[in-house]
């Protein structure tokens, strides 16, 4: 377990027993108690090759961001949790591996409202997804330039690039924001709508989610010194066929000291975010590299 | 929705994988079946002449021991367009649900 802490003081602690129960039962003690006025808290799930985060506010809003591959059982992992309803989920574009444990996810937990891309695929897995949405009567919204309030976090969607002509380069993004703790996660955005979103008024920010799982589409100079990361987190499968991370993507991600997490190495990654701008980083695995 | 992964058409019908393009990593293909599967395959393993893309519906024959065989796999467009204006109407009806602007949750 790792918990990294803003202001260049990092605490690593080692806690060998039973430290995977215990970084669920820490997530349930604290989506169940509902109230948490100090923080808010993004995980990113570990579901192997893809995407999934999910987001609860100070006052236990809940949000779905992305959902994994179906192998993955996403909806098994949030029940572990604790969490019984969901106020939103955003599929951020319809790639397997983003949306493969959604429908699954929609039909066991309550669910208020729904965002996509709003650019429809062909793969059976998206077709039932929106069926899903549908028959559930969960409220659509589109990828518009809106703002959705998670409670007191704000969710500022950032439309997919209008050329985009591939599902990643139609992610839609999202800028996470409670007080001066920021997060980003732009789905699988390659090189072309990364230019594009920076035309949208793109802040620094805290943590930065990588896209494309760390290849090395998914990271330009530009993007990175607009972001300025203090933690980039990459989602992905161990031993990618790919080869991702990206060596070159990795180090764009380090050329300005931000912290890497990778859900591969470290597991799940929980990172509270209190509205100073400070933050807390606890892991799944303990980091052998990291533990003193 | 159609469902024909892998499925016996008929009696003598050679059977059919029908798989769609979920998306392209460099240079593999990452198929999805109808019930949720996923294929990993070099798209060089796909016949040239066709342009491979994201999307793309798939039909591709079984031999008698049910394996694919790639080499004679061909682009359904007519499927591919089906369900793309599926998908486009599924938008479209769920867009009138949208109370618009910015939300508060």
């Amino acid at each position: 377990m790792k918990i990294a802490t803003l202001g260049g003081m990092n605490l690593h602690r080692r806690v060998a027993a039973a430290r995977v129960a215990l970084f669920a039962l820490v997530l349930t003690a604290q989506s169940a108690s509902g109230q948490d006025s100090a923080r808010v808290r993004v995980v990113f799930l570990d579901v192997g090759q893809g995407d999934a985060a999910l987001v609860i506010s100070p006052e236990g809003k809940t949000a779905l961001i992305d959902a994994g591959p179906a192998r993955a059982d996403v909806a098994d992992r949030l029940a572990r949790f604790g969490i019984d309803t969901l106020d939103l989920v955003i599929a951020s574009h319809a790639d397997a591996d983003h949306i493969g444990g959604m429908g699954r996810v929609l039909r066991t937990f309550p669910t208020r409202t729904f965002l996509d891309n709003g650019t429809p695929h062909t793969t059976t897995t998206y077709l039932r997804l929106m069926h899903a949405v549908d028959s559930l009567g969960i409220t659509y919204l589109a990828p518009l330039a809106r703002t959705v309030a998670l409670g007191s976090v704000s969710l500022r969607v950032l439309p997919p690039w209008p050329a985009g002509t591939s599902q990643n380069d139609r992610s839609v993004a999202i800028l996470l924001a409670f007080g001066a703790f920021r997060t980003l996660l732009a789905g699988d955005a390659e090189r072309d709508e990364l230019r594009y979103f920076l035309t949208l008024d793109i802040p620094e920010v805290t943590v930065l989610k990588a896209t494309h799982h760390g290849a090395r589409n998914g990271v330009t100079p530009g993007w990175i010194a607009r972001t300025r990361p203090s933690i980039v987190v990459i989602s992905l499968g161990a031993d990618d066929l790919l080869g991702r991370p990206d060596p070159r993507a990795l180090r764009y991600y380090s050329a300005l000291g931000a912290s890497i997490y990778r859900t591969d190495r470290d597991g799940s990654i929980v990172i509270e975010g209190h509205a100073d701008g400070s933050y807390d980083v606890e892991t799944q695995h303990v980091r052998q590299d990291s533990v003193r | 929705m159609s469902d024909k992964t892998p499925s016996a058409e008929g009696p003598g019908t050679p059977r059919v994988l029908s798989v769609v393009i979920d998306r392209i990593e460099g240079a593999v293909a990452l198929l999805a079946d109808d019930r949720g599967g996923g294929i990993t395959l070099p798209l060089d393993r796909l016949p040239p002449g066709h342009a491979w893309t994201e999307g793309l519906v798939i039909r591709v024959p079984l031999d008698t021991a049910g394996r694919p065989d790639w080499r004679s796999a061909q682009p359904d467009h007519a499927e591919t367009r089906r369900r793309l204006q599926e998908g486009a109407e599924a938008l479209e009806r769920l867009r009138e649900r949208d109370p618009g602007g910015d939300v508060k949750l």
